[in-house]
């Protein structure tokens, strides 16, 4: 089963990850010009780890996902730059035979429509014991018997009957339960969520994300979980990395960054998010601006427009993203400030 | 359940019978109830007509244009139940016969345009490389007029039934090919496609399992329409003698040779022409039934 020995000296990590990734760039390919979606993108997963990734719409979180998983729109958008070394094998380098090998085995992914994820014409089982029939081999009926195995543990009751129905009748965190089982059927060392619960009620949303969790803990797989709800960082995650257009500009541990973030950006956000009880007349705060036109190179750090501490080298020349803190960086001249 | 004799009633109120579910089926969609009759009835007819008539080749001068006469109408040495025409041959017998290849040219050219056209459909729609070069393909061929294709056709060889079916066929794959290719290009893109990558599938396993079974409700329909279309051409291409042989009986020829007559004897053309009618308005209605039936957003509610 494992082939974990090869794995790199990874340098900074605690514990080899499991998954890096390195100056990942992809662009897309429109009419209109090159947009460089993602922009050099570096993170790691250690084995076990929950990495919450998080950015407003169209910061590129996505992208960095399916550019991990290859399932980019072909033709449309290609990674570019960088790597993404998958227990130290670079998956970019892989040939699409080898790809598929990994893709629902080693790496499984969520997706965030949950109502059309999965096909209207197969029954659940099917599709739950897809993974399994290309990946271990095994027969239909041993496969439906794992699938339905994969149902009980997403605490789907009834399971065994379940598994011949339909999509249309299951409900949408039903659904969403049957796409984490179908992801996990394979027990995947990495699970990439791209935004699981975006599509579900706030109630369904909890016990989803409390069942991921649960679920991580009984398969040890890592987790890089895509959010754009700070609140669901803060519940899942270890560690988080924040993105805006395309680059990642703040990384910390969840309370290091929930204590004190070091990027405006980040400081915005958290600001943004309502809280009853407090300031009752208050007005919400909010990030003046929009997300800059990722087609056009943009010069100095990409938040300056929208940054209240912006100065002449924000526009100038774009910030690294360093060290500020043990384990804490940010992309941001005015981070050795806050710090 | 195994506790007898309380439970057992209940169950069988559950389980209402075949009859009585078949009762509601036919009640919520008729026309293909109705549809599908017509045309097993055809179908048992024209398998049976050795046994119900006469031998539709055999001439008799003395009895020629013969009315129609419905008396003793089941007894098989009749020869004039729908009259007879001007070599005094037994029209019944040869409307029956002549069913023989209606459907047959039907149904083959229906089976065979929507095989072909769901191969060429499912790979033009998923690889768009092949895409643009198989669809200006297709724009030529769906240029081609069947009938002259036929007629080409038959003046290059020596004619035939099986001929027929390949020039009928031809200019209807591209019509099947749009079809498909305009499903698969829409599911391509569901998300249901990208999961199917993400656990690992390859192309191959995602077209035939996943991609596959939602082109088939319109493709069944589709069928129901070639095959419908694919009677109608048989019989032009008969009645303009670039079709079967003239000796051997089929509607459009029947119609062909009766062209002198009708004015004096028009049960000729009556019962073929009635019978070709019948058997496209039976294929239609089964056709028009299952759009109906196989449409996702009104199955639900059946």
């Amino acid at each position: 089963m494992s082939e974990v020995a090869t794995a790199p000296a990874a340098s900074g990590a605690t514990a080899a990850p499991i998954l890096a990734v390195e100056d990942l760039r992809t662009h897309f390919f429109t009419r209109d010009g090159v947009t460089r979606a993602v922009d050099g993108v570096s993170f790691t997963v250690a084995p076990g780890e929950t990495l919450g990734v998080v950015g407003e719409s169209g910061c590129g979180k996505s992208v960095t996902a399916l550019s991990v998983m290859r399932l980019l729109p072909p033709r449309l958008a290609r990674v570019v730059g960088g790597s993404v070394r998958f227990e130290g094998q670079d998956l970019l380098a892989l040939d699409e035979r080898a790809m598929r090998r990994i893709r629902g085995n080693r790496i499984a992914m969520v997706f965030q429509e949950p109502m059309t994820s999965l096909n209207p014409v197969l029954t659940v089982g099917d599709q739950i014991a897809e993974a399994v029939m290309i990946h271990q081999g095994k027969g239909r009926s041993d496969a439906m018997r794992h699938a339905a195995e994969m149902l009980r543990l997403v605490r789907i009751s009834d399971a065994e009957r379940r598994v011949a129905d339909y999509p249309h009748q299951f409900s949408g965190g039903m659904r969403q339960r049957v796409m984490i089982a179908m992801a996990l059927s394979c027990s995947p060392r990495v699970l990439v969520a791209d935004e699981p619960t975006t599509a579900l009620d706030v109630t369904v949303q909890a016990q989803i994300l409390k069942l991921m969790l649960e679920l991580k803990q009984a398969t040890g797989a890592a987790v890089m979980l895509i959010t754009h709800d700070l609140g669901v960082i803060a519940e899942t995650c270890q560690r988080v990395i924040v993105m805006y257009a395309g680059r990642v500009v703040e990384q910390a541990e969840v309370v290091e960054l929930f204590d004190s973030p070091l990027h405006p950006y980040t400081r915005g956000l958290m600001a943004s998010i309502p809280r009853i009880g407090r300031g009752r007349r208050r007005r919400l705060a909010e990030i003046p601006g929009i997300v800059p036109d990722l087609r056009t190179p943009i010069a100095g750090c990409a938040f300056a427009p929208r940054c209240p501490l912006a100065g002449p080298r924000c526009w100038a020349e774009a910030p690294p993203l360093d060290e500020h803190r043990p384990g804490h960086l940010a992309a941001c001249w005015h981070a050795g400030d806050a710090a | 359940m195994s506790e007898g004799s309380l439970a057992a009633p209940a169950a069988v109120q559950h389980q209402p019978g075949a009859l009585r579910r078949f009762g509601t089926f036919a009640r919520r969609n008729p026309t293909i109830v109705i549809g599908a009759a017509m045309l097993a009835a055809m179908v048992a007819l024209a398998l049976l007509a050795p046994w119900l008539t006469n031998d539709p080749m055999s001439a008799a001068p003395v009895e020629r244009l013969r009315p129609p006469d419905f008396s003793d109408f089941f007894n098989p040495e009749k020869r004039d139940r729908f009259g007879t025409d001007n070599l005094g041959r037994d029209i019944f017998a040869r409307t029956l016969h002549g069913a023989r290849v209606s459907l047959l040219v039907g149904l083959t050219v229906a089976a065979l345009a929507t095989t072909i056209g769901l191969a060429i459909g499912l790979v033009a729609g998923y690889y768009r490389r092949v895409d643009a070069v198989v669809m200006r393909v297709m724009d030529g061929l769906m240029s081609i007029p069947s009938i002259l294709l036929a007629i080409a056709l038959v003046a290059l060889t020596r004619g035939g039934l099986l001929l027929l079916i390949v020039a009928i066929t031809v200019p209807e794959v591209p019509r099947v090919v749009r079809l498909v290719r305009s499903v698969v290009l829409a599911v391509r893109e569901r998300p249901f496609v990208d999961a199917a990558v993400s656990v690992g599938s390859r192309s191959r396993k995602i077209i035939v399992r996943h991609v596959l079974p939602l082109t088939l409700a319109p493709l069944i329909v589709q069928a129901t329409y070639v095959c419908a279309s694919a009677i109608l051409i048989e019989a032009g291409l008969s009645f303009l003698g670039a079709g079967v042989p003239p000796e051997i009986p089929t509607w459009g020829n029947m119609i062909a040779q009766s062209r002198l007559f009708f004015s004096r004897a028009p049960w000729l053309i009556l019962f073929p022409g009635a019978a070709l009618a019948l058997v496209v308005l039976a294929v239609n209605l089964l056709g028009d039934g299952l759009r109906d039936r196989l449409d996702p957003r009104l199955a639900r509610r059946m």
